[in-house]
């Protein structure tokens, strides 16, 4: 029966190019819009290089300390991570890194930009780093401030012509530095790993970094396998209610708190403060819009449907008069629509193929990738099942119902 | 005539109902789109009130904004030696430190209150020579200067938008801007602290660029003998045709006196680019993202009413019989299509014209607002008229001998 009725939805899809081709034309189009926003949503979510240990990462990024008069927002303080943020129960590994500076250098007279940061050795150990050449930099030379760098490929085809890079030195804002390693290139979107350069940050000189209870510095927790990161978040806060403050007239409370990417999107997209997070809410948020977006290429599909109605008015009498129960009508209608939105699916995979491969040429948008993966494939099957139940529904009752005498006269009900 | 047309449509109400709804939504979408158009073109013929060209932003990095003392004398030094030492290269024609800078993204502001309502101004702070490099346009009084720190109070240049909001048509120059307390209600200043004075009135300052809404602006003198805080940004301007080459010469030359801070130098033009484009951008993506929709909605139609001027073989061969002409017809339909419209377009006119009074104006004025309005509803008509033309055509070839036949 079921083959049946994908046979009759292959065959009417084929009757009438014209109506198929718009069909096709409205489901590709909702579908690709929908599938480019969950690739991006899923390169932003997924553990993926070098960020392979991301669902067991919590992220302090961003900090508030509040006085009576003023708030003052940031990334973590160097000082506050030290004094407060280690030895959290529950954590395997923690590293304290900067959020990224632009730094610049000279080759022939032309100058060069480069996304740095500042980490310390035990980033190499809950990122995954991919190394082409030489190895990170160690505690030591943390400590003792060596000037020695990580680069990316990209760097070191920009600043050696793709000629092997280690040992090589680069003068970074007036600085030497000499190059210990080289690892593959890291895509912008990646939070906590995205940079071009990577340097010691004991090599961080700037005044006042080390003794700040705010700003400049992020820390991933790597929560142990199988820990519960609810715990850890609890002794976070725990933590913050210790802090002691210089000068407590001008601040003496501190907020935030380590979360995971989706808990951190909450609390940026949803403007949350003293580091709450609604991922849920987040998430339904963002399928509601989904749904409303499919709103109006939904009532293009109903509509073009229910004009097929009359079309097929000799079909469904026929049908009708040899016995067929509405029920059996309305699957078969809603198995057709859900099957030209499964092709439709197939365009919006492709689709978003397409839109995230033409990004990369745009200078701001490099590296970005488009893996098919089996969450996306699985939204954009999910995606086209509730496009489809969503415009074939209705009409599809609305066909079933014709009465038998009408629908074979040529109904005009 | 019309409301025999009205007639019609509301008889077939149940099968017009969705395309209505259809095409109420694609209204709504259009008008958001002539909207933000409209206002993107009119800020865009408005004047920037400063020149970016052969100007070079060099934004300083590393400053330790909690300094106190001896080590923040000594950066208020090393401050106005960078600027001394950039307007000593040959090229440069002036050189000033400032805050606020065109196209940058980190803004001072201060706040007051105008008409019972708080409202932030930008907190330029700024040496003298930045109306050269900026070649601003003073209208009125005098520009700040280097010995505006002896004075008793603090003077101010303020642009004429603020000037015109906070004083009305009142000469500004020689009032006092006056201090508030917490709640917008006028109070007297504490006793050591120094009034603003506004001694000048200069024309427009967008800073944010061509897209951005004109904020109020306050210029005053940077104090590099005793002042708290100081710029963190140079503003370079060269004389034309100076080569790339420059740029690294200017920034060894700031790396030899103040080697513990970084220097990111850019030209302001490329700072505008980089800005404009990532304020059209999203907005060029939602807008190709609405013209995907409309045409989808168009191509929809054309289907809809292909099959509907079908179905109606016999209503239309009817009329050919009585002697209506195939232009009176193909009137008839485009007829029904246009009442069909206007009902959405008054509908979706009423919903459009709620959301500037909830405050959602694009932000815009009420002129522009219209103009987007209007541009939506002109597009609207020639949209569905384009997308009725080939069913209507059908419609005219209906042979009343044929249509008849299914009676």
């Amino acid at each position: 029966m079921f083959v049946n009725y994908l046979k009759m939805a292959w065959k009417v899809l084929r009757r009438r190019r014209f109506f198929t081709f718009v069909s096709l034309f409205g489901i590709g189009f909702t579908l690709t819009t929908l599938m480019t926003v969950v690739s991006i949503a899923d390169h932003q979510l997924a553990p993926s290089y070098p960020e392979t240990q991301l669902d067991r990462m919590l992220v302090l990024s961003q900090m508030q300390m509040y006085g009576d008069r003023s708030t003052w927002s940031s990334g973590a303080g160097y000082r506050f991570i030290e004094r407060y943020g280690r030895d959290l129960p529950g954590v395997e590994r923690m590293t304290v890194y900067t959020r990224g500076h632009q730094t610049i250098t000279f080759k022939e007279g032309r100058k060069l930009t480069f996304d740095a940061r500042f980490t310390d050795a035990e980033y190499w150990r809950v990122l995954q780093f991919a190394f082409l050449e030489g190895a990170p930099f160690g505690a030591e030379d943390d400590r003792n401030a060596n000037r020695v760098a990580v680069i990316s490929e990209g760097t070191r085809r920009r600043c050696f012509d793709d000629e092997p890079g280690l040992g090589k030195s680069v003068e970074l804002d007036g600085s030497e530095y000499r190059v210990v390693g080289v690892v593959e290139d890291v895509p912008f979107y990646r939070q906590t790993a995205a940079a071009d350069i990577w340097l010691p940050i004991g090599c961080n000189t700037a005044a006042g970094f080390t003794d700040a209870l705010i700003g400049g510095c992020n820390v991933a927790y790597l929560v142990e396998e199988g820990g519960d990161r609810k715990q850890v978040q609890a002794a976070f806060r725990e933590r913050l209610t210790r802090v002691e403050f210089e000068d407590p007239e001008r601040f003496h409370t501190m907020a935030g708190l380590p979360m995971t990417t989706l808990e951190a999107l909450s609390s940026l997209m949803l403007n949350l403060d003293r580091g709450e997070t609604a991922p849920r809410r987040l998430v339904l948020v963002a399928l509601l819009a989904m749904l409303a977006f499919m709103a109006l290429p939904a009532i293009n599909l109903v509509n073009i449907n229910l004009s097929r109605i009359y079309e097929r008015s000799g079909e469904i009498g026929v049908r009708k008069a040899f016995g067929a129960a509405s029920p059996d009508l309305v699957l078969q209608f809603v198995v057709e629509n859900v099957v030209l939105c499964l092709f439709g699916g197939v365009i919006g995979l492709l689709g978003a193929f397409l839109v995230l491969h033409l990004a990369t040429l745009f200078p701001q948008t490099p590296l970005m990738t488009f893996h098919l993966s089996w969450r996306i494939f699985a939204a954009g099957f999910a995606l086209a099942v509730v496009f489809g139940l969503l415009s074939g529904v209705w009409p599809a009752w609305k066909m079933s119902r014709q009465h038998p005498v009408d629908a074979l006269k040529g109904g005009t009900s | 005539m019309t409301r025999h047309i009205f007639k019609l449509v509301w008889n077939r109400k149940r099968s017009t109902g969705l395309i209505l709804l259809e095409l109420f939504i694609c209204f709504l979408v259009l008008c958001g789109l002539m909207a933000s158009t409209a206002n993107l073109a009119d800020r865009w013929r408005q004047p920037l009130g400063f020149d970016y060209e052969n100007v070079w932003t060099v934004d300083i990095g590393g400053i330790n904004w909690r300094a106190e003392g001896e080590e923040l004398a000594a950066d208020r030094r090393a401050m106005s030696d960078l600027v001394r030492a950039a307007k000593g290269l040959p090229e440069v024609e002036a050189a000033a430190a400032s805050t606020n800078t065109p196209y940058s993204r980190s803004t001072w502001m201060d706040g007051t209150w105008i008409d019972g309502r708080q409202e932030g101004f930008l907190w330029t702070m700024a040496t003298p020579d930045l109306i050269d490099v900026l070649d601003l346009e003073l209208l009125h009084g005098r520009w700040i200067e280097d010995t505006d720190a002896a004075l008793a109070y603090q003077p101010m240049v303020i642009s004429r938008l603020f000037a015109l909001d906070m004083f009305g048509t009142d000469d500004p120059v020689g009032m006092d801007i006056p201090v508030f307390d917490d709640d917008g209600q006028p109070t007297t200043p504490e006793e050591d602290a120094k009034i603003n004075r506004v001694v000048g009135v200069m024309d427009h300052y967008r800073r944010s660029g061509e897209f951005q809404e004109e904020r109020y602006a306050a210029f005053l003198a940077v104090d590099f003998a005793a002042g708290e805080d100081m710029p963190d940004e140079l503003l370079i301007r060269v004389r034309p045709g100076t080569t790339a080459e420059f740029e690294e010469r200017l920034v060894r030359t700031l790396q030899d006196i103040a080697p513990r801070w970084s220097y990111d130098t850019a030209l302001l033009e490329d700072h505008r680019r980089t800005r404009n484009r990532d304020y059209i951008g999203p907005i060029l993506i939602s807008a190709v993202v609405a013209g995907f929709l409309i045409v989808m909605v168009g191509l929809g139609l054309v289907g809809v009413l292909w099959l509907s001027v079908t179905r109606r073989t016999s209503e239309l061969g009817l009329r050919r019989a009585m002697g209506a002409s195939a232009a009176s017809v193909r009137a008839q339909i485009l007829a029904e299509l246009w009442a069909l419209t206007t009902i959405a377009v008054v509908v979706g006119a009423i919903v459009f014209l709620q959301f500037p009074l909830f405050g959602a104006n694009f932000g815009a004025g009420w002129p522009v607002f219209l103009v987007g309005l209007t541009a939506a509803t002109l597009l609207i008509y020639a949209f569905v008229t384009v997308c009725g033309l080939y069913p209507t055509w059908l419609a005219t070839r209906v042979q009343p001998s044929i249509a008849l036949q299914y009676e």
